[in-house]
């Protein structure tokens, strides 16, 4: 017997294997208590030597993982995808530190699973296999499912954690179902083998198949999303999970699953265009509609948030419908931006979390423009790019998706989408009034003391970067649009 | 002269000013900063004012570069005749205003400064823009600080009020926005170019039923601004900014509407002056009603707006040169009047017609100017308004005889409600305690109003450099929008207007 | 005729099965009481509360074991290839165990082994 060895790539890979790396190492060190401070500051400098790792291989063009059957791929798409998780993880640990130390969860798990889980979601983006995505999906959720709980003290934290994991885990047995039928269909798991299938001439049984995979694969994806109709753990999710994990899973997982939903739709199921396009057309408005109209009488601010996030994932369905580079492109730019105004939202409520009371109902910003000015203009700016005004780059992001509709015929859908994002003004304004326009009924407990520095510096830049792209947003846009070039 | 990039520099000092306001320490160095740099950007726009050649309808003192290439965006800024005027009346009040505010706000006065002169940035921006998309994020930046001069500095119920003015301005906007994209879309079908340059979109021909609802999502933009009935229920809780919205929202009707969308406008123009003449009836009948000096500024305020609307879409050299003149003569007799008033209110803090009276024997300056503002509002010959509207009607009848009659009764009811509430204010006897010890305008007080006083004259006088300025640009604007070959019959000549006064 | 050892090792079991069986009951010595006589016998009352709590020590130590246990399977399909893996095989079996190991070590400092 000889076995016919595979030639492996792992330059492909190093991405994700300084990632999984970089986690190890934060686990190992967290073991040691005298190594506590500094392990935030460990897992910011390995987070940048993968973000280094990933910048040097922009450009270098696909290289697949093996030759036999590629699993993974190292391009630009994947590449991008892993920075902006990256530096989605960067910002959640810098406004971690504070939150995390108040509340005796600055433990080396935190930090460790975190990477892990940026891990799995560079996996995600990288794969072109089923099995690959599977298995990044699945290191990314079963992260999440812990830091969710990770107050165990908690309650809301442990009802979030359970939510999440039972309802996660009907998610994935879904994506499982749908891959066996996908599998029975084409007899791979290969994306490109799924598609030379639906490229030929196929059966109609063989056609029951691959609809029924898609199916499946599309429910277990909106799960991940909150896409309408599975968004209902999202609020309650938000709502008791760490503030800061609550930030990473809003940006972070859904960016991922964006990102594989991109791949899937744009190079596996084309042939398929015809159901799946006024499928998601209905969803992406339904998602629209009820993220935005349940937002606006939200109290919790986390809640609140978590219904805007549903919103977004609305807005960023919609230009797949559009299958174009520009389109898929605009969902790119969109998710960069996206994570840098959620992160900033989070974050804000962490920062301000962190001293003593937590900061939860739009109560809790009475008066917060004449008692913390820095933070409430950092809250006033993503406020505003979240709700589309320029000079923001919420406003650069919205304008580049509608255009990217508009441009692929579907003038009815950008419409229908703006009205509701002129909608959700009236909730992301309600923040600003209550921080700039009421006085606090009395000095809340975190008045005193001053902020973390590090939470500041992250939500600062956070800040600069959402106008620095509403005003500049060339290079970035040249990024995405280099980012989906290289898909096929 | 022209090297320097003069619009670039009035666009965004007022920017630099509010960025400089974050390190000043204290109220007065705050007052003090914003008022230099507005009165700077004044100072560099009269220079440019004095270079600007009036026979020329084509923009000037042009620049353009780059910006968003793969969106086909770039900076491109410049004026024509229509511009300037407007732009000119922005900086010319923006210093008053602040100065005739100093006192007034009180509270947070650092952030009061940086969103005016943020606001200010916008204007020009508007203003000066010949790229659609430059154009649209001045529109709707500007949302964001007049939000907070709404919020904050406004009076009673300001909060719900600045969110409702802002809800109504981005519906409008957005659906502005979905047809900006469409523009955009449809000249790259025609061209394969991705351009927002306002110049090229002039050019494409559009089937009209397309056009129709593109014009009508650029008029819902605009008509929430002017405000128009039946847009306008946000403008009494927020009659702060109104003058300025006036303005804006007009110039964009001018600029967008009328030269983008010809054979929409065919149709709709005829609509447009009738919901007009409505208004101008509907804001004066509603005005009549008022006992509170606020509210019926803004309700004169919709109907004044109304003949701004109607000039415009007369589509005649009469039409849109009276209304520019109207818009000008707005800030000044409006912003006037509400600043007056505003004065008052710090004295007495109240806006009740009823708890004055008398005023006359113990203010006699305030009064005084006040009775020039109201005059000028109620379009007395040989003050400002009266060459606007004149102008505006004269432009109608051309048009459309039955509307121009409507609206000249706004002109009688203006008469009515004006005096009455100046009668009320300022004659009678004084019969209240409280007003007896008044104090009459500061000297800082007197030179603001003294400076709109000189203004609303001259304009009434001697409209001539005013009228000069735009000509060429309104016949440009309308060989545009007719599509015509040829210009359009000679339009009124400033000694036209001299013989007929 | 390739399964007849196959055959031949079932009917050796069985025999051997019904002798043991056979011998047991004739030659052990027999002391009965109520437990012995239950149809199944571990050591554990057959019919208990069900809400009859378990230390959680014992979860712990079941997951562990699982786990490695698990892992356990990988070595034998490895095992037997090992000679056309080659280098290849050593190295990659080297990752696997340095990360079991990295496992390891870490539930080990953190407590996981302690029954107290």
């Amino acid at each position: 017997m000889n076995t016919a060895l595979p030639v492996i790539n792992l330059y492909a890979v190093m991405p994700q294997i300084v990632l999984v790396s970089a986690a190890t190492v934060v686990l190992i060190v967290g073991l040691f208590e005298r190594f506590r401070k500094g392990i935030p500051y460990l897992s910011l400098l390995l987070l940048a030597v993968s973000g280094v790792v990933a910048v040097n291989q922009l450009g270098l063009g696909p290289v697949p993982f093996s030759d036999v059957s590629s699993m993974m791929v190292m391009d630009d798409f994947g590449l991008v995808a892993t920075l902006v998780f990256i530096a989605g993880a960067v910002l959640t640990v810098l406004i971690s530190i504070s939150y995390a130390e108040a509340r005796s969860i600055d433990r080396g798990e935190y930090y460790a699973l975190l990477i892990y889980a940026v891990s799995g979601m560079s996996m995600m983006a990288a794969s072109t296999d089923l099995f690959t995505f599977f298995l990044g999906l699945e290191v990314l959720s079963i992260s999440l499912y812990v830091l969710i709980g990770f107050e165990q003290r908690d309650a809301g934290s442990n009802e979030g954690a359970l939510k999440y994991f039972l309802l996660g885990a009907f998610a994935s047995g879904f994506i499982l179902y749908g891959m066996a039928l996908l599998y029975g269909a084409s007899g791979s798991t290969e994306y490109e083998a799924i598609a030379r299938t639906l490229g030929g001439e196929r059966s109609d049984a063989v056609n029951l198949l691959l609809l029924g995979g898609l199916g499946l694969l599309l429910v277990g994806i909106g799960f991940k999303i909150s896409m309408v109709p599975f968004h209902a753990w999202t609020p309650d999710v938000y709502q008791g999970a760490p503030t800061p994990v609550a930030a990473f899973l809003s940006t972070g997982s859904k960016a991922a699953a964006f990102v594989v939903l991109i791949r899937l739709l744009g190079s596996v199921f084309p042939g398929l265009q015809m159901e799946w396009i006024p499928l998601i057309s209905v969803l992406a408005v339904l998602t629209i509609a009820v993220g935005n109209v349940v937002a606006l009488v939200q109290t919790n601010l986390k809640r609140l948030l978590a219904y805007s996030s549903i919103a977004h994932a609305g807005y960023m369905l919609l230009p797949l419908m559009a299958d174009s580079q520009d389109g898929s492109a605009s969902i790119v730019f969109y998710l960069i931006v996206y994570t840098a105004m959620n992160l900033g939202a989070f974050g804000v409520l962490a920062v301000l979390s962190a001293r003593g009371a937590p900061c939860a109902t739009l109560e809790d910003l009475a008066g917060l423009g004449s008692r913390r000015p820095l933070l409430a203009a950092v809250m006033a700016v993503v406020m505003f790019s979240l709700a589309g005004i320029p000079p923001t780059a919420g406003f650069m992001a919205k304008f580049y998706l509608f255009s990217a509709l508009v441009h692929g015929g579907y003038v009815e859908l950008a419409v229908i989408g703006l009205l509701f994002s002129g909608v959700s003004l009236y909730y992301y304004l309600r923040v600003v009034v209550w921080m700039y326009m009421r006085p606090a009924a009395e000095t809340p407990a975190e008045a005193a003391g001053r902020l973390s520095y590090t939470g500041m510096t992250a939500l600062c830049l956070s800040a600069l970067a959402i106008l620095a792209v509403g005003v500049f947003p060339s290079e970035l846009l040249q990024l995405a649009e280099r980012a989906v070039m290289t898909l096929p | 002269m022209t090297e320097l990039p003069f619009l670039s520099l009035i666009i965004w000092l007022p920017v630099l000013g509010a960025v400089l306001l974050l390190f000043v320490k204290g109220d007065t160095a705050a007052r003090w900063v914003g008022f230099g740099v507005s009165a700077l950007v004044l100072v560099l726009f009269a220079v440019c004012f004095g270079a600007f050649e009036t026979h020329l309808g084509d923009p000037q003192f042009v620049e353009r570069m780059p910006w968003i290439e793969s969106l086909g965006v770039s900076y491109h800024v410049g004026a024509d005749g229509i511009s300037i005027l407007l732009a000119g009346i922005t900086a010319l009040m923006w210093p008053l205003a602040l100065l005739g505010t100093w006192t007034i706000v009180s509270e947070r006065v650092r952030a009061y400064q940086v969103f005016m002169l943020l606001m200010e940035t916008t204007l020009m921006g508007v203003f000066f823009s010949l790229d659609l998309f430059l154009f649209f994020l001045f529109w709707e930046g500007m949302l964001i600080p007049m939000y907070f001069l709404i919020g904050i500095w406004g009076y009673e119920n300001s909060a719900r009020a600045a969110l409702k003015f802002f809800l109504f301005a981005v519906f409008g906007s957005l659906l502005m926005l979905a047809a900006v994209i469409t523009l955009a879309f449809l000249y790259h079908q025609a061209h394969d170019v991705l351009t927002f340059e306002m110049a090229a979109l002039y050019q494409l021909s559009i089937p009209p039923e397309v056009q129709f609802w593109l014009a009508l999502a650029f008029i819902a933009a605009f008509a929430v601004k002017v405000p128009m009935v039946p847009f306008h229920t946000w403008l009494p809780d927020a009659i702060v900014l109104a003058v300025v919205l006036v303005k804006m929202a007009a110039y964009g009707f001018i600029r967008l509407t009328l030269p983008l969308f010809p054979d929409a406008l065919a149709e709709l123009a005829p609509l447009m002056c009738a919901v007009a003449a409505a208004g101008i009836v509907y804001g004066a009948l509603i005005a009549l009603a008022q006992s509170d000096i606020r509210r019926m500024i803004a309700y004169s305020t919709i109907s004044h707006a109304g003949f701004v609307v109607l000039g415009v879409f007369a589509l005649n050299q009469h039409g849109i040169q009276g209304a520019v003149v109207h818009i000008v003569s707005l800030a000044l007799s409006t912003g006037g009047l509400f600043l007056a008033a505003m004065m008052l209110v710090q004295r007495r803090n109240t806006w009740d017609m009823e708890a004055y009276g008398g005023l006359w024997h113990t203010i006699p300056v305030f009064s005084a100017f006040l009775l020039v503002f109201t005059l000028a509002s109620v379009g007395l010959p040989g003050l400002s308004s009266f060459v606007g509207e004149f102008l505006i009607l004269v432009g109608v009848f051309q048009q459309h005889i039955p509307i121009a009659a409507v609206a000249a009764t706004g002109i009688i009811l203006a008469a009515v409600y004006m005096l009455r509430m100046y009668r009320k204010v300022v004659f009678g006897p004084l019969t209240r305690e409280e007003n007896k010890g008044i104090r009459d305008l500061s000297f800082r007080e007197t030179a603001v109003l003294a400076c709109m006083t000189l203004f609303i004259i001259w304009i009434g006088v001697y409209p001539n450099p005013f009228l000069r300025t735009m000509e060429a640009s309104v016949q440009k604007l309308l060989v545009q929008t007719h599509r015509l070959a040829e210009t359009p019959p000679a339009g009124m000549t400033p000694e036209t207007i001299q013989d007929m006064r | 005729m390739s399964y007849l050892p196959l055959i031949l090792l079932v009917i050796l079991v069985l025999i051997v099965a019904a002798v043991i069986v056979t011998l047991s009951s004739y030659i052990g010595r027999k002391k009965t009481s109520a437990s012995k006589l239950a149809s199944y016998e571990c050591g554990v009352p057959i019919k208990d509360s069900a809400r009859k709590n378990f230390s959680v020590k014992f979860y712990l130590i079941a997951i562990l074991f699982i786990l490695f246990d698990v892992e356990i399977i990988y070595l034998y399909p490895w095992a037997v290839v090992y000679g056309d893996l080659q280098l290849y095989g050593a190295a990659a079996m080297g990752v696997f165990f340095l990360l079991l190991v990295i496992g390891f070590l870490y539930e080990w400092k953190r407590g996981a082994l302690e029954w107290d």
